[in-house]
């Protein structure tokens, strides 16, 4: 838990016995969870097993089909009508609290056309009507934190995957926002760009933005994640300090994951472990 | 066989004239085939049938019927219900309904390739719809266009020959006319094929040039 919270202060997320199905599969049962603010919330958990449907919920990139998901207290995406049914709520309403949270992708989900300056300040354009040469001052500045002051008249396919998932997440920042979610953001990295988003991230942790972060970078999320939520198939398996779930998961789901992580790891650096040995005699 | 320049020199006045009408009904025309065509597009990616099922109907006749026979039925088929076109407008509106429908399809298309994550991104901002389409989706929609869309601007062009049956008084019609006046068959044709190969090339020279500033961020 981050220091310095005061208990009556509400949740900034708060995710309450949310189900979701596509067509007869359901991707989501039950799932509840709250996130405070400053804090950085990892969920983990084998794919499919909807953490990032989870995620896409949190922001309503994706519909609910039951329970609730509350942004500073406020429901996102429905409204409850007269009847006591619910309905979907305005595109505006749900617009306004979406720029509370901002999301990283995956796939980066840059807009190409536009060079990198115009990919960061377009949302403050467009959403927060702010005059181009201002949006411009500050994408500029957020894109200097992120390691790119030299890159904004690039377009985006025209840097690697690390400089453009960076772009991401300064786009992300450039909003101000509440939080930020990330969705898988190293999954589709080289890996020797991974640790350059990491190392962004880490530092966003240590200043305090809060954070809930998709992902399979089970080191990261040992080092920076206050707490770590287990995902499986669909439901919620274990929630804790890295500490409880990494070194004594109480689940036995949780459990075998990790083996089955740890197992393919260990794996990996014995092979390197006996290419040395062998080295010598050759 | 000899090359008669002297009969060229003779008819100039009416080729011009004839070459002059060629690019009017060509650019009205398509002018016209873009307009419509961009606004069918939409109307096809609808989700509602009530819009989308009309306009595919539109584009499968337009694309499923000869343009001659689509000219004939508004020419001659026209006065019969009484309504009574001239050449000329025949001309655009044949050459335009017609060309919509590809236009329709080529924007479809574009509008169907920008990846959906990148609309997610502008939604997770907040950004609004019209606000998306205006200046995520449409810019690359456009550039994705270019080159389907100069490719059927240079059939639209050629097609503007096809006019000339029905007494559209374009290039093709006078050349038509020359040789019947002077049994002249080889220089008349050879002229006509230049120009036309001369205007298409044009066209595609500004077309390979708008796709590569247009197109410049996939490079």
């Amino acid at each position: 838990m981050a220091a310095g919270i005061s208990r009556d202060e509400p949740a900034l997320l708060r995710v309450a016995n949310v189900s979701k199905w596509f067509g007869a599969h359901q991707v989501l049962n039950s799932v509840s969870l709250s996130v405070q603010r400053s804090e950085v919330v990892c969920i983990i958990g084998p794919s499919g097993s909807g953490k990032s449907t989870l995620l896409r919920c949190m922001n309503f990139l994706e519909e609910y089909q039951s329970g609730e998901i509350f942004i500073r207290g406020k429901l996102i995406g429905y409204a409850n009508a007269r009847s006591g049914q619910r309905v979907r709520d305005s595109e505006r309403n749900i617009d306004a609290l979406r720029r509370d949270v901002a999301m990283v992708f995956q796939q980066f989900n840059l807009w190409p056309h536009m060079s990198v300056l115009d990919n960061v300040a377009q949302p403050l354009v467009l959403v927060y009507g702010k005059p181009k040469a201002e949006a411009h001052a500050r994408a500029r500045r957020v894109l200097e934190k992120v390691g790119l002051g030299d890159k904004i008249d690039e377009y985006p396919l025209r840097l690697s995957g690390g400089q453009q998932q960076r772009v991401g997440i300064a786009r992300a920042l450039a909003v101000e926002p509440a939080a930020i979610l990330f969705d898988e953001p190293t999954s589709s990295l080289d890996p020797e760009l991974v640790g350059e988003v990491l190392q962004v991230m880490k530092q966003l942790a240590g200043e305090g933005m809060t954070m809930v972060i998709v992902t399979h970078e089970m080191h990261f999320a040992a080092e920076v994640a206050d707490r770590v939520i287990f995902l499986d198939q669909s439901t919620k398996v274990e929630e804790g300090t890295p500490r409880e779930v990494f070194f004594n998961p109480k689940n036995e789901r949780t459990r075998r994951f990790l083996e089955t992580w740890a197992e393919r790891n260990s794996l990996f650096t014995r092979n390197h472990a006996e290419t040395a040995q062998r080295a010598p005699s050759v | 066989m000899t090359f008669d320049h002297s009969l060229l020199w003779q008819y100039a006045p009416q080729l011009l004239k004839g070459f002059e009408l060629t690019v009017v009904v060509w650019l009205a025309g398509s002018l016209l085939a873009v307009v419509l065509g961009f606004a069918l597009g939409c109307a096809l990616l609808s989700k509602n049938g009530a819009v989308s099922l009309p306009v595919r109907g539109y584009v499968e006749f337009f694309r499923a019927t000869p343009l001659l026979v689509q000219l004939f039925v508004a020419y001659y088929g026209g006065p019969s219900i009484g309504i009574t076109l001239n050449a000329f407008t025949v001309g655009v509106f044949g050459l335009g309904f017609y060309g919509a429908a590809y236009f329709a399809e080529i924007f479809r298309a574009g509008f169907a390739s920008v990846p959906p994550g990148q609309i997610d991104a502008a939604r997770s901002f907040g950004i609004p719809r019209w606000a998306r389409i205006r200046h995520i989706i449409v810019p690359q929609m456009l550039v994705l266009s270019v080159p389907p869309g100069v490719t059927l601007l240079i059939i639209l062009l050629k097609d503007t020959a096809i006019l000339s049956i029905v007494t559209v008084p374009e290039l093709t019609f006078q050349v038509t006319g020359m040789t019947i006046e002077t049994f002249a068959f080889v220089e008349p044709f050879a002229v006509l094929a230049a120009l036309y190969w001369g205007m298409t090339e044009l066209v595609a020279f500004f077309g390979r040039r708008a796709e590569y500033r247009l197109g410049r961020y996939l490079q």
